[in-house]
């Protein structure tokens, strides 16, 4: 529970976005720059990678310096090395490393952390190509329904280039949440015999809020007389989720890649 | 309703309130006639089921505004109010990180705001604050535990309870046990190991602290490949637990095993990760656990609120603690114990392949995170949540915020030493419901699905039947507890972000909720 047991969705929420982008999501980090991680990185490479692994993860001769506590104080107190320069001179490291040498080395450990610790906020997943695109096509056409709504040759001719394969597969799994316009979702509001449809704005018990053909915003109190009727362009994507198996999914991507 | 409670549970079900009343000195008299709200779930059960009965269904339609609050000073993580505030002897106390407020509960007027200079650390929210006699006590960002003179806002000591650079922070609303100020931890970035301490609640002294994790050699401990492993497990303790008093046991709940999503390096059931835990408030040892969740690698805890209930279980009176998880799972559980009596799904899933002879949904190992991804239900936000559930004696239902829900999990860290957060779930679908069940068998007796999905809001149930809640607008919404028909809303100009509260003063009953930067109070006159 990170929250985030709760957390994440909870700080997206009041940032006004959807738990679809957890890569927005931030965590106190340690600023580091760019050429001093990779001077630090050198650094490292030279003095402490041999015992303490090249990934900074530990081997079986020494600890793991993702998880020091010296490290951890050097990065959350933005001390640059201050401290850790002092202690690498004493037994058992015997390295000396000047001021500007220990600043360095400080951004290459506190970059470690923050890009290994939290590789989970990579906003983009990769190998999502592990799919038969040949079942993808014919599960396209066939057992999933796809192309009773869309074409390789019409809505999704050049999808291909117009999404990386992560937000592809999203689009497809998910077409109403994450970033970019959104089919909105329609509703058909009744009241003492006349019918008004458009987009809707808002719904809860109470009240519910469209944007007619003209663009007007009409509002209505959600009465016993009042009846109201809404439908989700998204319906049959939602539909699928009860029925894909990871198989369908990857094989539907690697299909939809192959549309040029 | 159907399942009415039994007389005798009706009367067992005072003790708790009573022994949470009689743990806090004087002057404090308002709470002898039980019309404060002086912990964070209004008593030790957990259940939020207010024994007043002043504001009803026949009469809910006539609630009426009294008072906001606006707060203007966070420091950080948005203007956000998540505690349930503290009612006692007139005054009310809330919190956000690292600042907490004394307001009038009759006017709403601020009495003290106590500001803590924090170095640092997450602001994800602050779930409120603990009373015992006239010392306030609440969690920092930067873990530290605070204690407060009620009357004054001016510190009267603070105690360490984390330490920052390892990124523990403090969320956690304390519990007052006796003398003990019992202490929750949050963080899971740093594959570091959850706990529950006690301090002093005069000194601040530490007491004793219990590693969710097992010692090394006992049985328990080969749940995980290695020591190492094992002592950077995660299991953070997020949410306030409840107690006891005649079996002394205090029950909460531990959160995720680290490293989180790619439990490929930790093989096995983690203990005790993701378990519910019962231990004596007086040593710190455990009395006994069960895990609702063996081996998560979805984010899903089972921290949520054990609800302690005093019911009937095939014509026999019984101690039970009953948890709505986030991973989809309603459990019920002898509480003198920890065996289960009921465990069924709540909510859709579709990570569990059955149940094993221990009552623990079975995790089927196709559902968990790839690189190239796997369709989950529920999603990492969870069927449930930290948002208070809330039982009814007078129903037999307990009632949870439940979202039905898919998302697809990644790996991202295929490192053979995965850390952190090696993955994440991306995307999603969801549908929110106020779902309300028979807390013997987790049937839904009835369900009120939102017209959108969004927010989620805590739960507050009365003797006057009355069950109020927000909705994933912005309504606070009064139903009738029995049958889920809406009696009364008010709208609010954010989703209600903590859980709803009662209390009664000179004869009048006050509901309050706060949503966002406002905490409203509303009043039967």
């Amino acid at each position: 529970m990170r929250f985030r047991l709760f957390a994440r969705s909870e700080m997206l929420f009041a940032l006004g976005l959807s738990i679809a982008t957890p890569a927005l999501a931030q965590f106190p980090r340690s600023i580091t720059d760019p050429a001093a991680v990779e001077r630090g990185k050198a650094i490292y490479g030279q003095q402490c990678g041999r015992c303490h692994g090249d990934d900074v993860r530990g081997t079986q001769t020494a600890p793991d310096l993702l998880r020091s506590l010296k490290v951890l104080h050097d990065r959350r107190e933005n001390l640059k090395g201050k401290e850790l320069a002092p202690y690498l001179k004493d037994a058992p490291h015997k390295i000396e490393l000047d001021a500007k040498q220990a600043a360095d080395l400080s951004n290459f450990l506190s970059f470690s952390i923050n890009k290994i610790l939290r590789s989970g906020y990579d906003a983009e997943p990769k190998n999502l190509l592990s799919g038969d695109a040949k079942a993808g096509e014919a599960y396209f056409n066939g057992a999933g329904g796809c192309d009773k709504c869309h074409s390789p040759s019409g809505d999704l001719a050049g999808i291909s280039k117009r999404l990386s394969v992560a937000s592809l597969q999203q689009r497809f799994l998910f077409p109403n949440t994450g970033f970019g316009s959104k089919r909105k979702t329609q509703v058909e509001v009744t009241t003492g015999g006349k019918t008004i449809t458009g987009d809707l704005v808002h719904i809860d018990d109470f009240t519910v809020s469209l944007k007619d053909k003209d663009g007007r915003v009409q509002s209505f109190n959600r009465t016993a007389a009042l009846k109201v009727k809404t439908t989700d362009p998204y319906a049959g994507h939602v539909e699928l989720l009860n029925r894909y198996t990871d198989a369908d999914i990857h094989n539907l991507t690697a299909y939809l890649v192959t549309i040029p | 309703m159907k399942h009415l409670f039994s007389l005798a549970a009706l009367a067992v079900f005072s003790l708790p309130l009573s022994a949470q009343t009689a743990a806090v000195k004087k002057p404090m008299p308002s709470q002898a006639s039980q019309a404060d709200w002086p912990t964070y779930n209004g008593d030790y059960s957990g259940r939020r089921f207010s024994k007043l009965s002043k504001l009803n269904t026949t009469n809910v339609g006539k609630l009426q505004l009294a008072w906001t609050y606006r707060i203007t000073t966070t420091t950080g993580g948005g203007q956000r109010i998540s505690a349930t505030p503290l009612m006692v002897d007139g005054v009310m106390y809330f919190t956000v990180p690292s600042h907490a407020w004394a307001v009038d509960a009759r006017t709403g007027q601020k009495l003290w705001q106590f500001d803590w200079a924090s170095k640092g650390g997450e602001t994800i929210g602050n779930r409120g604050a603990a009373i015992k006699g006239d010392t306030l006590y609440f969690e920092t960002e930067d873990c530290n535990l605070v204690a407060i003179d009620i009357h004054t806002g001016k510190e009267k000591w603070h105690s360490s309870i984390g330490n920052p650079d390892q990124f523990y922070f403090g969320s956690v609303a304390p519990v007052i046990v006796k003398n003990h100020v019992m202490v929750g931890i949050s963080g899971d970035d740093f594959d570091i190991p959850g706990y529950v301490e006690a301090h002093n609640a005069d000194t601040g002294a530490l007491e004793w602290r219990w590693y969710t994790h097992p010692e090394p050699g006992t049985p328990e401990a080969k749940t995980w490949p290695n020591d190492e492993a094992m002592t950077h497990s995660g299991g953070m303790t997020w949410v306030a637990g409840t107690y006891d008093p005649d079996l002394n046991l205090y029950y909460f709940g531990t959160g995720n095993a680290q490293p989180v999503i790619n439990g490929a390096a930790r093989p096995g059931d983690n203990l005790f990760t993701s378990t519910i835990c019962a231990l004596n408030p007086d040593t710190g040892k455990l009395v006994w656990y069960f895990q609702p969740n063996p081996h998560d690698t979805h984010d899903w805890d089972a921290v949520q609120t054990p609800v302690l209930i005093d019911g009937t279980v095939e014509g026999k009176p019984r101690k039970l603690l009953a948890q709505a998880s986030r991973n989809g799972w309603y459990f019920l559980l002898d509480r003198t114990n920890g065996k289960a009596i009921t465990t069924t799904p709540f909510a859709k899933q579709n990570w569990a392949k059955g149940v094993n002879d221990k009552g623990q949904p079975i995790p089927d190992l196709a559902v968990t995170a790839k690189q190239n991804g796997t369709l989950t239900a529920p999603n990492q936000a969870g069927a449930a949540n930290w948002y208070p559930p809330s039982f009814s004696p007078l129903t037999g239902l307990f009632y949870v915020p439940a979202y039905d829900a898919y998302s697809v999990y990644y790996i991202y860290d295929n490192n053979k030493k995965p850390e952190g957060w090696a993955g994440n779930d991306r995307g999603g679908w969801s549908s929110a419901s106020l779902r309300a069940m028979d807390y013997r068998t987790g049937k839904v007796r009835w369900n009120h699905e939102w017209p959108t999905s969004g927010a989620r809001s805590g739960i507050l149930t009365t003797a006057g039947n009355l069950l109020f809640t927000g909705d994933p607008s912005a309504n606070l919404i009064g139903f009738n507890s029995t049958t889920g028909e809406i009696l009364w809303h008010a709208g609010l100009n954010a989703p209600v972000s903590n859980g709803p509260t009662t209390f009664e003063l000179d004869g009048l009953q006050y509901i309050t909720a706060a949503a966002g930067d406002t905490l409203y109070a509303w009043v039967l006159r």
